[in-house]
């Protein structure tokens, strides 16, 4: 498995909204995800895939909806007993769900998340076709397959969801329209997981339980390398929601092994859920956008 | 024999040993970079497993990631097929260390040919000609009066290199005083050792190797030789054999030369001894490869064996199961190394998606190749994205069949070495046998493709 890219980028930026906290407390700063990120992906393998409309005008356009419409949207959830809302907005498609001990919350992701997962499935796309025997198969063919290839490896099913998406009571969450099996990398912003530094074989971290609460850098983990031990560590400060591999199960390098929950904002807001903010892109109702 | 293989490799020499492999009914399990996800070998592997980022350093070339991976998919046994640690001691004995077999000499094999400079000291002295030439030069004096000794012009080769890098030939004693320097350096920078040593030049040669394969047991066979003289900057581009410049008896003297000297030497497993042919037909010793070579095929088209898996057999500890009578070499092969290279810009490495390939097929036409429509080509590892092999029931048979198949072949998307190979098999001087070891480069490769000189 490689690591999330939409995790941990989304992850590694800071807030850009100044004003998000009294607007629910993700919003700004989940809105560091993707937009921006797509136009600066660097290396040979894809081409910069900028939004036509540019970082500055998307930034804009995330503050724009958590101000205005992210507040109205999580008082309708909670008035209206709902699990999830969702709306489409100028060419953004805005979903607010709720959280298991029943708030709201929101998380904002973007264009760039979704193209990524587009290369993935290009990336998967051969295996995929050799599978199926047809040409266009897209990422679920590709990734199960090379799941059900690695026996060591994990299966990222139920066990590896987020809690968003567990909290809904049946409701389908974001993300799930696109299959459970790539539900872990939809890029909730919430989300980070903390990845393999080599091949070996992993041991949660002595004290590690869900609920634990750890600092960017700290060892949640490790992973014995012929008998040698590397550490694993947490990307942000975060709280530590479950290991996705079982100790000493064999692990490869950028394997994601545990997951977390990234701290931000007051955690006694109740609005600790999801928003999810996507632009709408032309024919992309449904599917992942390609990258090509 | 085996029950699981890990691969530590990648390109088409990963899928090679992968159907190996698979002939062999084991299991294979690849190693891969970051950068080799969407590879071929990857997506047919039983099992595929990441061990590392694309700097070969932190993968194909860190020992204890390729073992981790071995003992935590359960293999046992690490093939490391050509370049990367194919050749490394340390390496093989750390593999071993780890209760997994390394497919290649034991370690100490290893050690004792890991010297140019002592290898070539060890064959002389069981019976091989070797290139008159100096041990480790002491420093510069040393060096002037050697070179005075062997004559000019002089060969400075690095003693723990390998693939042409760091040496220089010099024509005079001012020329040696300016580049021992920088060979010594350049040496020290390719592979942490700055001693080099001197031989004679041979002006117009050929390069001739001969395949061996020897067992646990000092039962050691000769499969013919392959002659790579057309190169470029030191690095084959195309191999055949028989080589067109020697006799029959000739080159059966060759080979059980080699053979002898190196069952005596104590070699196991299979290898290739490098010779230097002059205009005179003199054939001698420079270097021994303990490993698979990238132009193996060609040696499996003309006997029928299967040297990937010969290797595995070896390493497994099985007797060779054949003798020396047992091999016979048919009619003429032909490999054609397919390079991501630009002819445009002086043959510099390419990278870049593979748009469109159709590789070429009919009867004794092979294509051993990672690459596929959609391929996406890293700029991280050497530039071989393919060999074309063809066999004929003699030369002139393989050449023109080898002309059909080149202009078969379809690679589009980046810049490839396609062009030399196709002006190659109409160029007089190839169809004529004359191919030496410095033409392309004295005539210069551009120069030679546009048609613009006579050779």
């Amino acid at each position: 498995m490689a690591t999330d890219p939409v995790s941990r980028r989304a992850a590694a930026r800071p807030p850009i909204d100044g004003g998000g906290a009294e607007r629910g407390p993700a919003a700004g700063d989940a809105g560091a995800a993707s937009p921006v990120d797509a136009s600066v992906r660097s290396g040979a393998a894809q081409a910069a895939v900028a939004p036509a409309d540019g970082p500055v005008d998307v930034r804009a356009e995330i503050s724009r909806l958590a101000s205005d419409l992210v507040p109205s949207l999580a008082a309708a959830l909670v008035a209206g007993d709902l699990a999830e809302l969702e709306i489409r907005q100028r060419g953004w498609r805005v979903r607010v769900r709720r959280n298991a001990d029943g708030g709201a919350a929101a998380d904002i992701d973007a264009a760039g998340a979704r193209r990524r997962l587009g290369a993935r499935a290009a990336i998967d796309r051969h295996a995929a076709e050799r599978e199926r025997g047809r040409s266009d198969a897209r990422a679920d063919g590709g990734e199960s397959q090379r799941e059900s290839r690695s026996s060591d490896g994990p299966v990222p099913g139920d066990a590896a969801r987020p809690t968003g998406a567990t909290s809904t009571n049946g409701t389908a969450a974001a993300g799930d329209d696109a299959g459970t099996r790539r539900r872990g990398e939809r890029g909730d912003a919430f989300r980070v997981v903390a990845t393999s530094p080599a091949v070996g074989l992993f041991r949660l971290g002595t004290g590690m339980r869900p609920g634990t609460r750890v600092r960017s850098g700290d060892v949640v983990g490790i992973v014995d390398v012929l008998g040698v031990p590397q550490e694993v560590t947490a990307p942000v400060d975060a709280i530590v929601m479950h290991a996705l591999v079982e100790d000493d199960q064999a692990v490869e390098y950028g394997q994601s092994l545990v997951e977390l929950e990234r701290a931000s904002g007051d955690a006694s807001n109740p609005f600790g859920g999801g928003v999810v903010a996507v632009p709408i892109e032309p024919g992309a109702g449904s599917a992942e956008g390609r990258n090509d | 024999m085996f029950s699981r293989v890990l691969i530590a490799n990648r390109g088409e020499i990963a899928l090679r040993v992968l159907r190996a492999c698979r002939a062999l009914a084991i299991e294979a399990v690849v190693a891969y970079s970051e950068a080799d996800r969407e590879t071929l070998a990857v997506q047919l592997a039983d099992e595929a497993i990441c061990i590392g980022p694309p700097d070969a350093r932190r993968s194909y070339l860190s020992a204890s990631a390729l073992i981790s991976a071995a003992v935590v998919t359960g293999c046992d046994a690490i093939h490391p097929g050509y370049g990367f640690l194919s050749e490394d001691a340390a390496f093989a004995e750390a593999v071993r260390a780890h209760d997994v077999a390394f497919i290649g000499p034991s370690p100490d094999v290893l050690e004792r040919f890991a010297s140019k400079d002592a290898t070539r000291r060890l064959l002389a002295a069981h019976g091989l000609p070797t290139i008159p030439g100096s041990g480790i030069v002491r420093d510069e004096q040393d060096a002037l009066d050697e070179a005075q000794r062997i004559g000019y012009p002089v060969l400075i080769k690095p003693s723990a290199g390998g693939g042409g890098k760091g040496m220089r030939m010099v024509r005079t004693p001012r020329e040696l005083e300016t580049s021992l320097t920088v060979c010594r350096s350049e040496a020290k920078a390719a592979f942490g050792d700055d001693s080099v040593y001197l031989e004679r030049w041979l002006e117009d040669n050929r390069h001739i190797e001969v395949q061996v394969a020897v067992d646990r047991f000092g039962r050691g066979v000769h499969l013919g030789e392959r002659d790579c003289s057309v190169q470029r900057r030191h690095q084959k581009i195309v191999e055949e054999g028989p080589t067109p410049v020697l006799d029959a008896s000739a080159r059966r003297d060759l080979a059980d030369s080699a053979v002898r000297a190196i069952v005596a030497a104590g070699y196991e497993n299979v290898g290739t001894l490098e010779f230097l042919v002059d205009r005179e037909g003199r054939a001698y010793f420079i270097e021994i490869n303990c490993r698979i070579q990238v132009e193996h095929p060609v040696t499996e088209m003309l006997t029928g064996i299967d040297l990937v898996a010969t290797q595995i057999r070896i390493a497994a500890g099985e007797p060779l199961g054949f003798g020396q009578a047992d091999v016979t070499t048919t009619g003429h092969a032909i490999e054609f190394r397919i390079n991501a290279e630009d002819p445009e810009q002086e043959f510099r490495p390419s990278a870049g998606v593979v748009e469109r390939y159709i590789p070429p097929g009919g009867p004794w036409v092979r294509m051993d190749s990672h690459v596929y429509g959609g391929y996406e080509v890293p700029p991280y590892y050497d530039s071989l994205l393919g060999k074309l092999i063809v066999w004929g029931p003699d030369r002139a048979a393989a050449i023109a069949r080898g002309r059909v198949a080149l202009d078969e072949l379809v690679l589009e998307g980046l810049p490839t070495n396609l062009a030399i190979h196709r002006a190659l098999v109409d160029s007089d001087v190839f169809l004529e046998g004359r191919m030496t070891t410095n033409l392309l480069d004295r005539v210069g490769a551009a120069a030679f493709l546009a048609g613009a000189v006579a050779v």
